[in-house]
């Protein structure tokens, strides 16, 4: 009989009572994502004309970036944010003779649209500018030619250069 | 409460009895251990929210991978061992006013290890799904699991803003 107890006594501690308690909960995760604006870059002047240099002049031909001759560009993109202005360290401009020239670019920003004053020295890299509150950016773009000798071929010589933006 | 009352009154009625069953029997003494489980309440906590960053007018699709470090994240702690039923409920689009993009939700859960790529990852194929709490919490008496919430948003001609969604996880056991 006593085992009996023992066991009943065991039985009613062991009952399941508690272990099967239900309880429920939830919580909840937000999702986001912020959506900006695209970016771009569009030529606000046409081509880099170095015009006519003699071959075996003295000094590298120069176009600065905050004299009339630059060329310009416009960048729009979501406003406040900064951007990546990225661009090819040089191009090669192929001619009629063996040796092309090759152009060295000198690139300056500014906020408002204009070179002459209140530009910024960029280089090439990333977050090196600043959106303004509206989205807008301009950039300029001067330079000089280097390879240019006496015994450069005279001819046209002409090549693309390359500029990219990104947040 | 009342069960384990219902246990303490039937062990003193059985405790009452014993002397007259014994009665002209050698006299012994026997111990009684008296013990009261108590289960721990059900608890959903969120870690970190899902964050797909900052998104371009245009991008097309951007996913959050199990593996990235703003994917969402919650863990769930209750009874010892317990098995819990869980429910989700995504929603549809993120939405911004008036402007949505849609949404395509993904979930995955882990009955101990608080480790997302571990091979013992179990992506969720459906918005139910029933697992066990098994990783022991640090003081012992519960046990939890965790889930994780990721997915993947497309991003058409939308303006720019901020478009969010409230992603619900219901548990039970």
């Amino acid at each position: 009989m006593r085992k009996a107890y023992l066991f009943i006594a065991a039985a009613l501690i062991g009952m399941p009572a508690v272990a099967a308690a239900q309880s429920s909960a939830n919580a909840s995760v937000s999702v986001t994502a912020t959506v900006w604006k695209g970016i771009s870059i569009t030529p606000n002047s046409g081509a880099l004309d170095f015009g006519t240099v003699i071959a075996g002049q003295a000094g590298a031909p120069t176009i600065s970036a905050t004299g009339g001759s630059a060329a310009s560009f416009a960048v729009s993109g979501q406003g406040g944010q900064p951007i990546s202005v990225t661009w090819d360290a040089s191009t090669s401009l192929p001619g009629p003779g063996a040796t092309p020239l090759t152009f060295n670019p000198t690139v300056v920003g500014n906020t408002v649209n204009v070179n002459t004053s209140g530009t910024t020295s960029l280089s090439s890299g990333t977050h090196n500018a600043t959106l303004t509150a509206g989205g807008a950016y301009y950039v300029f773009v001067g330079g000089n030619l280097s390879g240019l000798a006496a015994s450069t071929t005279p001819g046209s010589y002409s090549g693309t250069w390359n500029m990219s933006v990104a947040y | 409460m009342k069960r384990a009352a219902c246990v303490l009154t039937a062990l003193a009625a059985l405790a009452s009895l014993h002397p007259a069953v014994l009665a002209g029997q050698q006299a012994f003494s026997q111990g009684l251990t008296i013990q009261v489980g108590v289960a721990s309440g059900l608890t959903v906590l969120r870690d970190r929210d899902l964050n797909f960053g900052n998104l371009v007018t245009n991008s097309g699709v951007t996913t959050v991978t199990l593996a990235s470090a703003n994917v969402g994240k919650l863990h769930i702690y209750g009874g010892q061992n317990r098995t819990v039923n869980i429910t989700l409920v995504p929603p549809a689009t993120l939405k911004f006013g008036t402007n949505t993009i849609p949404y395509t939700w993904g979930g995955a859960y882990n009955e101990q290890l608080n480790i997302p790529t571990d091979p013992t990852t179990v992506t969720l194929a459906a918005t139910t799904a029933t697992f066990r709490l098994r990783d022991t919490g640090p003081t012992g008496n519960y046990d939890q699991a965790y889930l994780w919430i990721f997915g993947s948003v497309t991003v058409g001609a939308v303006p720019p803003g901020v478009y969010s969604g409230t992603f619900t996880i219901s548990a039970a056991y």
